[in-house]
């Protein structure tokens, strides 16, 4: 059974279709990339499978919870990176950080965890913002191009997280650019013209 | 309750953490008072008191610290919660959507704005008596300080979660805060006794400090009044808050499986 079934969506802004009914779905233990030119609608594909945008037209199941990084880091640049932990874990309900903590030395950032994010480098605000995604261990991971401002060690960090949650039975949908990481998917979903033109296991 | 203590904890923090704000307030408070009240002579102003109706003969000088600190509250609270708020909008969504109840999130930003203004108008209020030695109720001096700040606190809100350019935001908080304040001034204003100063925001708040600094008088009305008006901005600011992180389609989420439809009813029929 699928975690994640897209069926149909569309989306439109007066005269302009960014989306023109988009099908797919993703399996358990399932790792998906979503690829396209610029303009192609990959973002706003993400943002209405995380909920974050109205589609025109379409219907989104999941089955279980979503964790949405974004493209841009949204944190706030007064807390620190121990705060982000404990406010997030306390509005997911978690009963502690542990998990948002692993992800931390996995991606090797616990020198920071006292830092407030407005003093903190781009690609260490990224990996904040992926950690914020990720630390409840949601059952589907939509990462939108969540490894920007990676220097090439963290980088390769980031795709052996993906490949535990991956392992660990999630459905992990991440929007790539890289012709060479392509090779790391399972599925590969070549959007364009507001369509999936291409669907490549 | 464990949510809301966390939003109100880090909502303390955010303000606190407004440094440029709080050098605004360290320097041009007593700067402002000083300048103001140097220039300004002691002479008897008329001043329309509500309370009474009556016109009291208050001292120029005095008076004018009043509308000196009412105008700088209004600027520096105006901009640090508009700043707050438009910084914050995504990332309190991103909480929202995390699952931090919105309700108990706007309660506890409304308690952090409550606090936060009582604690910056208990300091104006201080500084005030370096240049004014002996006003008749200070409780009553901070009150109508107080009232003034939750309410431009509240628009500041209101304007950070509307108002998507910052230039913008700080141009209309400035304009409306100069306009108010200055034309309840009779120094600045001859026609500051008119009654159309009534409808204005600041209107109360200068009643209820002209009372405690001249009159016995306790201006209960007047501290209606200011709450009525900060309620009623507040009560639109967290409307806007509320439906600003609202999520963009329904989803309902179970073990099973969730089914959220992105689009609207009406826009599959159209």
């Amino acid at each position: 059974m699928a975690l994640l079934q897209a069926s149909d969506i569309q989306k439109h802004y007066r005269h302009n279709h960014v989306l023109r009914g988009v099908n797919f779905s993703v399996e358990p233990g399932t790792l998906v990339g979503v690829v396209g030119e610029n303009g192609s609608g990959k973002s706003t594909l993400l943002k209405i499978l995380a909920g974050e945008l109205q589609a025109s037209a379409g219907r989104v199941t999941v089955s279980g919870s979503v964790g949405y990084c974004p493209q841009q880091p949204v944190v706030n640049e007064s807390l620190t990176i121990r705060e982000h932990l404990d406010y997030f874990a306390t509005a997911y309900g978690l009963a502690d950080t542990s998990y948002g903590e692993h992800l931390i030395d996995e991606l090797h950032y616990r020198k920071f965890l006292h830092e407030r994010a407005g003093n903190l480098s781009g690609g260490t605000r990224q990996k904040l913002n992926l950690t914020l995604a990720l630390m409840r261990q949601p059952a589907v991971l939509l990462l939108d191009e969540p490894y920007q401002g990676f220097d090439w060690e963290t980088y390769l960090h980031f795709w052996d997280v993906v490949e535990e949650e991956k392992r660990s039975g999630k459905a992990v949908v991440v929007i790539s650019h890289l012709i060479f990481e392509q090779k790391k998917f399972d599925h590969i979903l070549h959007l364009k013209d507001g369509q999936i033109k291409e669907d490549r296991a | 309750m464990r949510q809301y203590l966390a939003a109100l904890k880090f909502s303390f923090k955010e303000q606190l953490s407004n440094r440029f704000a709080f050098g605004l307030l360290l320097v041009f408070v007593p700067l402002w008072y000083w300048v103001l009240g140097m220039i300004t002579p002691s002479d008897a102003v008329a001043f329309r008191f509500r309370p009474t109706g009556a016109m009291l003969q208050a001292n120029g000088h005095n008076l004018v610290l009043i509308t000196a600190g009412l105008n700088v509250l209004s600027m520096i609270l105006g901009f640090m919660f508009f700043h707050s708020a438009h910084r914050s909008l995504d990332f309190d969504r991103r909480l929202t959507r995390a699952g931090l109840d919105r309700f108990g999130f706007m309660m506890a930003k409304a308690s952090a704005l409550a606090v936060t203004t009582g604690l910056i108008a208990l300091y104006t209020t201080a500084v005030l008596i370096g240049f004014w030695h002996h006003p008749h109720s200070l409780v009553e001096l901070w009150l109508g300080f107080w009232m003034l700040s939750l309410i431009y606190a509240s628009i500041g809100l209101l304007l950070g979660l509307l108002v998507n350019n910052e230039l913008v935001g700080f141009f209309i908080v400035i304009m409306v805060s100069m306009m108010d304040t200055f034309l309840q001034n009779p120094i600045g204003n001859p026609a500051a006794n008119k009654a159309f100063l009534s409808y204005l925001p600041s209107y109360s708040s200068m009643q209820l400090s002209v009372a405690g600094g001249f009159t016995d008088r306790f201006a209960g009305s007047q501290l209606l009044l200011g709450l009525a008006w900060f309620a009623g901005i507040l009560l639109v600011a967290l409307s806007v808050f509320y439906l600003r992180t609202q999520r963009k389609s329904s989803v309902l989420q179970t073990p099973e499986g969730a089914t959220h439809r992105p689009s609207a009813p009406a826009a599959n029929q159209a």
